[in-house]
């Protein structure tokens, strides 16, 4: 049980800082997993203002009181961290994924020697795998190069077509980053850095035609897409969710794309949430954070070394996901201990009465952490898409279904 | 065809989407949506 946490502001006493009960778990058996997924953040401003950002827009503040950019002696320290993590637990794999605010606006130099450090902490055990969530608005030729060097694979947030991009995604002065993203997925997409192309995480926005969201991003053949739920709580809603909204309009956008993604067979670009569901419907596990009862073995580090959950518990509360502890003092292991993370490793024990009654919760698993926060109850709740989740499981289990009769004829 | 087969086509069909032969050593735990890379290394 963790004795030197000290609750950081904003952690309220609700679930699970308070009513997990950490020793009884371990004393029935249960043990932490080790972390196996790294979120860096190796620089805490931006050159964007999206208007949905979990960084800067919502709950949580804490960027503006953390160093711009991770020192060299912080990412000495991480990377030691994560070496001593990885060979202690004997990993055969790790993902360190640079991370902001915009990472490139770090510069080639500290990305340069974020890799080797990480490279040389790391031993010839596990396989380390290097990777950067970018805006895509600075992907130019030195900084390119400098990924292409350590083998970092790159990952663009890109919300659709023009219009559907700059909707949100935009610069302080209100004008669409859509123009520089393009110079720099053409740039990341041409011969010489193709291979470091990892794919597009969007972020929903009912206004955009699903299909044609789809269709735009599929044009660049990524290897892989994401298609996001804005984050949202009991206590602030996503948009189109407000109190007197009616029916399921997540779901309703969804299995649009669904169906016509479904129906695209073998030319199927991979969206890592429709293929989810579906591997979850067929009794294998899920992928991603935002479905499925896996556990979550990731963790951030900040760019002044404190060591947080998640980062979009940032949309849930001020402070919500600081674990008051810091590379420099702590062992991750002590972090594997910390409530927040605990609950996100213990299955069908981290949800609440309503999720373990549900006949869904196999393949949902109470939808993505953040978005059960209630206050008072923390995140012992179902999630704010709860009906839309629902709709949208159900629609792609009678989906599956169908074809599965189909072929099962065959 | 029984369905059970059908089931396994199905999903060798997907999991051909993400060509990767360390992918199955992360697939029993969930990737943070905050990134998009898991796919990519060979």
């Amino acid at each position: 049980m963790l004795t030197d946490v000290t609750l950081t502001r904003g952690a309220a006493p609700e679930w699970p800082n308070s009513g997990l009960d950490i020793d009884a778990l371990k004393a029935g058996g249960w043990k932490p997993r080790p972390f196996e997924q790294f979120i860096v953040k190796i620089h805490s401003r931006c050159n964007l203002a999206c208007d949905y950002c979990y960084m800067y827009e919502l709950a949580d503040q804490s960027w503006a009181g953390r160093p711009a950019v991770m020192s060299r002696d912080t990412i000495t320290a991480a990377a030691g961290r994560i070496g001593e993590h990885a060979a202690r637990h004997q990993l055969p794999v790790v993902t360190v994924t640079l991370h902001g605010g915009e990472p490139l606006l770090a510069g080639p130099d500290v990305i340069d020697f974020l890799a080797r450090e990480m490279r040389s902490a790391v031993g010839t055990g596990t396989q380390l795998r290097l990777g950067v969530q970018t805006n895509g608005a600075r992907l130019a030729p030195r900084i390119l190069d400098v990924l292409a060097r350590h083998d970092v694979r790159v990952g663009v947030s890109l919300d659709g077509d023009r219009a559907a991009h700059d909707l949100h995604r935009r610069y302080r002065n209100g004008r669409g980053s859509y123009d520089n993203v393009m110079r720099g997925v053409e740039r990341l997409t041409a011969s010489e850095y193709r291979h470091l192309f990892a794919g597009f995480l969007t972020v929903i926005d009912l206004r955009n035609e699903p299909v044609a969201c789809y269709e735009s991003l599929a044009s660049f053949r990524p290897p892989s897409i994401d298609f996001l739920l804005p984050h949202g709580t009991w206590a602030a809603p996503p948009p189109g969710m407000e109190a007197d909204h009616r029916g399921t309009p997540y779901a309703d956008w969804l299995i649009t794309a669904f169906d016509h993604w479904w129906g695209l067979g073998r030319e199927r670009i991979d969206v890592r949430l429709f293929r989810s569901v579906t591997r979850l419907l067929l009794g294998k596990s899920g992928l991603s954070e935002q479905i499925g009862l896996e556990p979550a073995t990731f963790l951030v580090i900040e760019t002044d070394g404190f060591i947080e959950q998640v980062d979009s518990l940032k949309a849930a509360f001020d402070g919500a996901p600081a674990t008051g502890l810091h590379i420099a003092d702590h062992d991750l292991d002590v972090v594997a201990e910390h409530p927040g993370i605990v609950a996100r490793q213990i299955g069908v024990d981290g949800l609440c009465a309503t999720c373990r009654a549900c006949r869904l919760r196999e393949t949902c698993g109470g939808g993505m952490y953040p978005h059960r926060y209630r206050p008072g109850s923390g995140f012992l709740n179902p999630s704010v898409y709860c009906p839309d989740l629902m709709t949208f499981i159900d629609h792609a289990a009678a989906k599956v279904r169908a074809d599965l009769t189909k072929f099962g004829r065959g | 065809m029984t369905l059970l087969i059908a089931a396994d086509l199905l999903l060798d069909e997907l999991d051909a989407l993400q060509d990767s032969p360390v992918a199955d050593e992360l697939q029993n735990t969930q990737q943070t949506r905050s990134c998009m890379f898991n796919n990519a290394h060979e």
